[in-house]
């Protein structure tokens, strides 16, 4: 097909689109809509020049925007699409994150923007280190009420909830599932459920105001070694296992079984991998005071009764008595495996013992679940061109190709379970991460995103230690942070 | 009770006295310099030392280093003598010299001479420092002990600290200058001036001290932001140029300069201007040096509202690159002590410089 040919297809589907929208609804007003449309060219071996149009056309209130990009096809070989020439004006991005530009995070994310702005030249993307989540927070807020926010940004969901308080963030809905730009169901299918499902903020219509960026999961670090010191010969799957494993630990060998802090996230995880969640599904009454949770924490007070679970003083004192050989087990993120490591080469001495992390014990094996956290991205209220940009930028990240890459550099998880094969020989040196991706992974589940939740987290924590001080019983002392944080959610509310 | 016996229990009594005195003092110094030392101490550790429990006090670092010199020493023991002699002599004329810590100090260089001489090969080919430290390292079993500074070669690394330290100079020198610049005419207006409302006035200012920084913050980012001032000097130094506790310091001390002395200059023709600038700042020189030591270290340690109003790393300040050493995982704990150390001699080296000025301007106040 020829460019007159690519014309003309374009003028039908900007005629087609006006057509379409001759009773818009209030959401296509509200927001421009830009539609991609590809022919396949096919040319020889080498790809040679790209020629893409691009029209604009304003109807009502609604700007429509077209590209039309040409596909080149190499004769004797798969489909390959390549774009080479910007069409439009240039668009830049700003993107805000919370990677540290000069360590190997930040290094990589460096690398990979410059990776794709290679693939689309048109587009710029300037890449900016805001601090940490919280920073990123009060500096995005603080953007929103001068008028000056970012294209993209990386924050926790919970954040994006406040975000929408100014409506500033664009559900990505329609470019997900949009045939041109979008993601097929087959990627859809590939990317964990958890993931996408944690980008849907129930108190926004569900609607897809995230996407997942750098994922970790709550898992259970485990040292073999000691376990089989104790007789066990592989780590505990059920909970009634763990009290088991941990307490033989503390007799037979007189070291920790479970080394542990106070954690809001630890604490979901014992929700969730025991069936229930923190809140209920409209995610406006907290739950967590049933016999599950009063379970959670009534196991922990029996193991520290018998010296099973045991609180070491200081900050990472688990991670440093695990690094040590003194710990059965600990319970933290995915994220934390370099400084494990790190732990164990300074302590025990690499190699000393064998350990691994696998996903929390449930109380039903056969029906694992996890907590998942971790920053995603979301897209701000911008241009067409830009809107369209970001998202291509977005699609860019979750690829196979790309999600390994990350995953493999960072140390967080990737988004799709595709990327094995891709980091095959990385699992093959990384035996830790192999075990997280396969047993950990699939079974995310996100902790809440409702305003109220940075409160309801402290209520949590505060129960926590209620109840393993003697301060209160596990049921007065969950039955009072439900208390506050059905407060706490109302208040969000207002 | 005779004379003798009196004056004995006069001199136990005061002996006791003056060993609580001691001791009080003795224990608020260390409990001050303790979190200081653990922070140096750090600042050599390992990581798994940084965060092991119990804590590691003397880092291998230090230890090791010890052990390998000691079993150089003992391997060569003609070298121990000679040390010891050196060491006397070090001593000795480190107590003719001067007393006191400068003593201990001239005694501590005299020492790394010794080494220095040892190191350069002073001491023949037989007694080659790099020979017998490869020898005794690897007889100890530290041939994998990490450079002595290598934390700090990698927190140095870990962000741009050379830009971050120039940015922060010229925060922290022009800021107190502009705060003085407006602060001083103000609270000379508000302590030898009579005006209707003056006090008034002065207690509204001081109202404005009970706002907490976060409340302003965000006007704040939205006046630079519409100037178009994200990104520059304006922003990280001009928001920040009036300070209601320079003027509440500063008023303390006009006040205290005796009207006789202005009655005087009044006189000879002096105006208020030039009483400020001739009479009153020379003579409130410590308190100018307290209010703007406390205006550099405010300067020096602005985290928040750079990381607001900048957005090229070129043009943040030291502390942006504190953040570098955590995520939500975990803390580079070792680094962040490493980095910690080399930010803080700046500040150290300045409050020697001044401390007498610093001393006397907050002892003159009053405040604490």
């Amino acid at each position: 097909m020829n460019k007159s040919v690519a014309l003309i297809l374009a003028v039908v589907m900007v005629l087609g689109l006006v057509a379409g929208c001759a009773q818009p609804t209030p959401q296509v007003i509200d927001r421009p809509v830009t539609v991609v449309v590809e022919k396949e060219v096919p040319v020889e071996k080498q790809v040679v020049n790209t020629v893409i149009v691009e029209k604009e056309k304003v109807v009502e209130k609604q700007v429509i925007s077209t590209v039309v990009v040409e596909k080149q096809v190499e004769v004797e070989k798969p489909v390959t699409v390549v774009v080479e020439k910007a069409v439009q004006n240039p668009v830049k991005l700003v993107f805000w994150h919370p990677q540290q530009p000069d360590d190997f995070r930040g290094k990589l994310l460096d690398s990979m923007i410059q990776e794709f702005m290679k693939e689309y030249p048109w587009i710029t993307i300037e890449s900016v280190y805001q601090g940490n989540y919280t920073d990123l927070y009060k500096k995005i807020m603080a953007a929103i009420s001068a008028g000056e926010w970012p294209q993209i940004a990386v924050s926790y969901p919970s954040m994006i909830a406040e975000y929408m308080k100014a409506n500033e963030v664009i559900p990505l809905d329609s470019y997900i599932f949009s045939k041109d730009v979008g993601l097929s169901e087959e990627d859809m299918k590939d990317i964990f459920p958890g993931f996408l499902e944690e980008c849907r903020i129930p108190s926004f219509g569900n609607q897809y105001l995230a996407w997942p960026f750098t994922k970790s999961f709550l898992g259970m670090y485990y040292n073999l070694t000691l376990l089989k010191e104790a007789g066990f010969s592989a780590p505990a799957k059920t909970w009634a296992e763990f009290e088991e494993h941990c307490n033989a630990v503390k007799a037979k060998t007189g070291k920790m079984g479970y080394a542990f802090y106070e954690s809001a996230s630890t604490f979901d995880g014992f929700l969730y991998s025991r069936g229930v969640r923190q809140l209920d599904p409209t995610e406006t009454t907290a739950i967590f005071n049933g016999p599950e949770g009063i379970e959670s924490l009534a196991m922990l007070n029996r193991m520290i009764e018998k010296g099973g679970a045991v609180k070491p003083e200081g900050n990472y004192a688990d991670q440093a008595e695990f690094g040590k050989g003194n710990v059965a087990y600990t319970i933290a993120s995915t994220s934390g495996t370099n400084y494990y490591k790190q732990a164990i080469e300074q302590g025990i001495g690499a190699g000393k013992i064998e350990w691994g992390q696998t996903n929390i014990p449930q109380a039903d094996p056969n029906n694992p679940a996890t907590v998942m956290y971790g920053g995603s991205m979301c897209v701000f209220r911008s241009t067409a061109d830009q809107q369209l940009a970001s998202w291509l930028f977005l699609k860019w990240l979750v690829g196979t190709k790309q999600t390994a890459k990350w995953a493999s550099g960072s140390g967080y998880m990737p988004v799709r379970a595709s990327a094995a094969a891709e980091l095959k020989d990385f699992f093959a040196a990384n035996p830790v991460v192999k075990e997280q991706f396969e047993t950990i992974v699939p079974y995310g589940i996100p902790e809440p995103s409702v305003r109220g939740e940075q409160e309801i987290r402290t209520f949590i924590e505060e129960a926590w230690t209620a109840s393993i001080t003697g301060l209160m019983t596990p049921k007065e002392a969950l039955d009072d942070a439900v208390k506050k944080a059905n407060e706490a959610l109302a208040r969000g509310r207002e | 009770m005779t004379a003798g016996a009196f004056l004995l229990r006069l001199k136990v009594s005061n002996a006791i006295k003056r060993a609580l005195l001691y001791g009080v003092l003795a224990f608020g110094a260390i409990t001050v310099t303790f979190p200081f030392a653990w922070m140096v101490l750090t600042s050599f550790k390992t990581y798994g030392e940084a965060i092991a429990s119990p804590p590691v006090f003397i880092p291998q670092a230090f230890s090791a280093r010890a052990q390998i010199i000691g079993h150089m020493l003992a391997s060569h023991p003609i070298l121990i003598p000679v040390l010891l002699i050196w060491a006397g002599l070090g001593a000795y004329i480190g107590w003719r010299l001067r007393k006191g810590w400068w003593g201990a100090l001239y005694w501590l260089g005299h020492m790394l001479l010794f080494l220095a001489a040892w190191k350069v090969g002073l001491f023949g080919r037989a007694l080659q420092w790099d020979t017998l430290w490869a020898q005794a390292r690897s007889s100890l079993g530290y041939a994998d002990l990490p450079g002595f500074w290598q934390n700090y070669i990698d927190a140095w690394a870990r962000a741009p600290f050379g830009r971050y330290f120039v940015n922060s100079a010229i925060m922290c020198i022009v800021t107190p200058i502009l705060i003085l610049a407006t602060g001083a005419p103000a609270a000379y207006a508000f302590a030898r001036l009579r005006f209707p409302g003056r006090d008034a006035i002065f207690m509204i200012f001081l109202l404005t001290m009970m706002i907490p920084e976060e409340v302003i913050l965000i006007p704040n980012f939205i006046t630079v932001s519409r100037l178009k001032w994200i990104d520059s000097y304006r922003a990280l130094i001009l928001p920040w140029i009036v300070n209601v506790v320079t003027i509440f310091f500063l008023r303390q001390f006009f006040r205290s300069i005796p009207d006789d002395l202005q009655d005087a200059a009044k006189l000879d023709g002096c105006g208020h201007l030039r009483f400020l600038w001739s009479i009153g700042l020379p003579l409130s020189v410590p308190a100018l040096v307290s209010t703007s030591l406390f205006n550099f270290l405010g300067a020096w340690n602005s985290v928040q509202w750079p990381l607001y109003v900048t957005n090229d790393p070129n043009m943040r300040p030291l502390m942006v690159g504190m953040k570098y050493f955590a995520d939500e995982a975990g803390m580079s704990v070792h680094l962040h002590n490493a980095a910690a150390t080399f930010t803080t001699v700046p500040i150290i080296i300045l409050f020697l410089l001044v401390q007498r000025k610093f001393i006397e301007g907050i002892a003159r106040t009053g405040l604490k």
